[in-house]
């Protein structure tokens, strides 16, 4: 008598496919992507749906962390329901190590030249790579710029920051608390690593060493959280609840002069329908050279999907043709040369030049495929000395053995 | 019964059977084998500095909501008892948060405590008063995460004591009235002794959910600022869902229910040992 066992990955695959459940027989035949969301993410979403005519693509957009989170449950249980998944450096790196993913090396070297896949910026490439390996198509290369309100700084005769010390500065002379604030931070969750990653460059000693061990809580590293509990005296309140959509409210709505802000929300600043400060932002580079966070955003496949992997390639690589990202340059830093480089383009979008320079003097996160896990832990320790809720060389220290002890538990250090 | 003891296996027998399984496995969902560890995990769990802190900020989330909530549901429900006209409608309105989702709750809630432009900033700003941070300072943040438990859940033991309110012999209390008992002295020796066991048992039912407190901690704060308000079933979920560590969320889920039995089983004992005496 055969034997039937409901084990978990059955579990898993069953609850992730629930949600494609009595759409009739179209279910079977369509590709489903799992993606964050942000305006350019949902417009790329849109294109995938018809790229390729007998393969339409369902998507269920979301933000990054909970993507992530559902994306690993059906990754790690071999599930065949998620066939695209949207990325980013972090996560690509993890799921790559885990083996969880299609390699496009071969799909690339056969679609170059239909696709004109030789045009996206070879950093865009090496920011989907891991292992020598390519895993991810480019949406957008995305970094961190210095944003300032030139009408305030223009009132006070003060330039954007060049150095640490003059951003905190700047912030202090534009602080009218409550009415406006002068800086604004965003200190939840993953966004901790991201917003913190430049002063710890620049300031400190970065995250790592070449052998995975902290520099973080090095005297340099505590002088640069320090540096950020100095700029919290004068930062928009409620800073370690919010994410990137406050953020940009703070910017938008004039309630701080100053921040650093993804190039993907550089398009709502000019937008009439959510900025009261249309044409009076401008942007940089983050004081003290940059060193800012710099992270790709892709599309990839997963190596359990069922479907024709090419197809889902030729899918990706439509939705992300040259057509299709100049309809999008608006939302997101294309990866295409032609597209980037269109003087048109450059005009219309007049935070393009700056994107631009910081790209170049933007450094990804540590290549660490755990670095999403231990940057939790790091986070929660900075943040706890950057409101005083610990000595900062203590909340450091901690963070740093806790780094240890889980890096350890993962096989390094051997 | 049969039909009956296949859904509890199904849906509690199985579930709790797995958790306590994978609680003695190191089980990294990233990869790599899982083995058997024993009680390591809990071992870890017993001596992490951050298990006990999450520990005590549920205690005290927990106990300070709880209890607001009892003294103002019961207030609200001697209140109702009161009056004469207008019972329904005043308790439906009451009972709306209680209906709203967990995580709708909490969003609408983000908006109401945001720094500078929610609802109550921007109120208080126009009136020249300046807000504390309601959800980046340690205090405040813990302050607001009761106040919020406390909107969603009271309108549940107001409506639950009000219903024992209802099937109070009121001839107690005429007998008080007429021995001279004036209205406190009716609450503090008629009233809240007859209504112990079912004050117990609200309590009990409302300390054992509100210990899995998770929806508006992790909307409104995720347990900022640093651990500032992280709960036991946040660290949970931080330890499944980010660190990947699914045999220790396991051990901590474990040991959560051992945690919340201990809690009921106290206060059904209390119950019982009250009854007792009340015979």
């Amino acid at each position: 008598m055969k034997t039937i066992t409901i084990g978990r990955r059955a579990m898993v695959g069953a609850a992730l496919a629930t949600p494609f459940l009595g759409r009739g027989t179209k279910a079977a035949e369509t590709a489903s992507l799992i993606s964050h969301r942000y305006p350019a993410l949902e417009y790329y979403a849109d294109k995938l749906k018809t790229a390729v005519p007998d393969l339409p693509v369902e998507g269920r957009l979301m933000q990054a962390t909970e993507a992530i989170q559902l994306q690993r449950l059906a990754l790690s249980s071999s599930s065949s329901q998620v066939d695209i998944c949207w990325a980013n450096s972090l996560s690509m790196s993890s799921f790559a190590k885990s083996g969880w993913l299609e390699p496009l090396d071969d799909l690339f070297a056969k679609h170059k030249d239909e696709f004109k896949l030789g045009d996206i910026n070879p950093g865009s490439i090496a920011g989907c790579s891991f292992g020598g390996h390519i895993y991810g198509m480019p949406i957008t290369t995305n970094t961190t710029l210095q944003a300032y309100r030139t009408d305030l700084f223009d009132d006070k005769k003060l330039k954007p920051a060049t150095t640490w010390e003059g951003y905190i500065e700047n912030a202090k002379a534009l602080s009218q608390p409550p009415r406006r604030y002068g800086v604004t931070l965003a200190l939840k969750g993953e966004m901790i690593p991201n917003e913190l990653h430049a002063v710890l460059n620049t300031v400190g000693d970065g995250w790592f060493d070449k052998d995975w061990r902290p520099t973080f809580n090095s005297p340099r590293g505590i002088e640069a959280i320090e540096t950020y509990r100095k700029l919290a005296a004068y930062c928009v309140p409620g800073f370690t609840a919010v994410h990137n959509d406050e953020h940009t409210v703070n910017m938008g709505q004039d309630f701080a002069a100053q921040g650093q802000q993804w190039a993907t929300r550089c398009a709502s600043m000019d937008n009439p329908d959510k900025s009261h400060v249309v044409g009076k932002i401008a942007w940089t580079v983050m004081p003290a050279g940059g060193k800012q966070v710099m992270i790709s955003d892709m599309y990839t496949i997963s190596r359990f999907s069922a479907k024709n992997k090419e197809k889902l390639f030729i899918a990706m690589a439509t939705a992300l043709n040259d057509a299709n990202q100049r309809g999008a340059a608006a939302l997101a830093t294309p990866p295409r040369n032609a597209v980037l480089n269109d003087p048109e383009l450059v005009k219309k979008y007049r935070w393009y030049p700056a994107v631009a320079q910081c790209l170049a003097a933007g450094v990804p996160m540590p290549q660490l495929p755990e670095f999403s896990e231990v940057s939790e832990l790091i986070g929660k320790r900075m943040v706890q000395a950057i409101v005083g809720q610990m000595p900062t060389k203590e909340a450091l220290d901690t963070a740093a053995t806790e780094a240890v002890a889980m890096l350890t538990q993962r096989g390094y250090y051997k | 019964m049969i039909p009956s003891l296949i859904v509890m296996t199904v849906v509690l027998l199985y579930p709790l059977g797995s958790a306590i399984y994978f609680s003695f496995l190191h089980y990294y969902l990233g990869g790599g084998p899982t083995v058997f560890v024993g009680l390591q995990n809990y071992t870890e769990l017993l001596v992490d500095a951050r298990f006990w802190g999450d520990l005590l900020n549920t205690v005290i989330i927990v106990g300070c909501s709880v209890a607001l909530q009892l003294f103002i549901g019961l207030g609200l429900a001697l209140a109702l008892y009161a009056l004469h006209r207008g019972v329904r409608l005043i308790s439906l309105l009451n009972f709306l948060p209680n209906v709203v989702t967990p995580v709708v709750g909490a969003i609408f809630l983000k908006w109401l405590f945001i720094g500078r432009f929610g609802l109550l900033d921007a109120t208080l700003i126009s009136l020249d008063v300046f807000p504390p941070d309601w959800l980046g300072d340690p205090f405040w943040a813990k302050f607001t995460l009761i106040m919020a438990d406390t909107w969603k859940f009271m309108p549940f033991l107001m409506l639950v004591l009000y219903a024992g309110l209802q099937s109070f012999d009121v001839q107690l209390l005429e007998a008080a009235q007429i021995d001279g008992a004036n209205a406190w002295q009716r609450l503090r020796f008629v009233i809240l002794p007859m209504m112990k066991p079912l004050i117990l048992f609200v309590v009990a039912i409302r300390a054992m959910d509100a210990f899995r407190f998770f929806d508006l901690v992790y909307v409104l704060t995720n347990g900022g600022p640093g651990t500032a308000t992280e709960t036991v079933t946040l660290y949970t979920y931080e330890l499944g869902f980010h660190q990947l560590e699914v045999g220790k969320a396991s051990a901590l889920g474990v040991i959560t229910l051992l945690i919340v039995a201990a809690i009921v089983g106290a206060l059904i004992w209390s119950m019982s040992r009250r009854g007792r005496e009340a015979f």
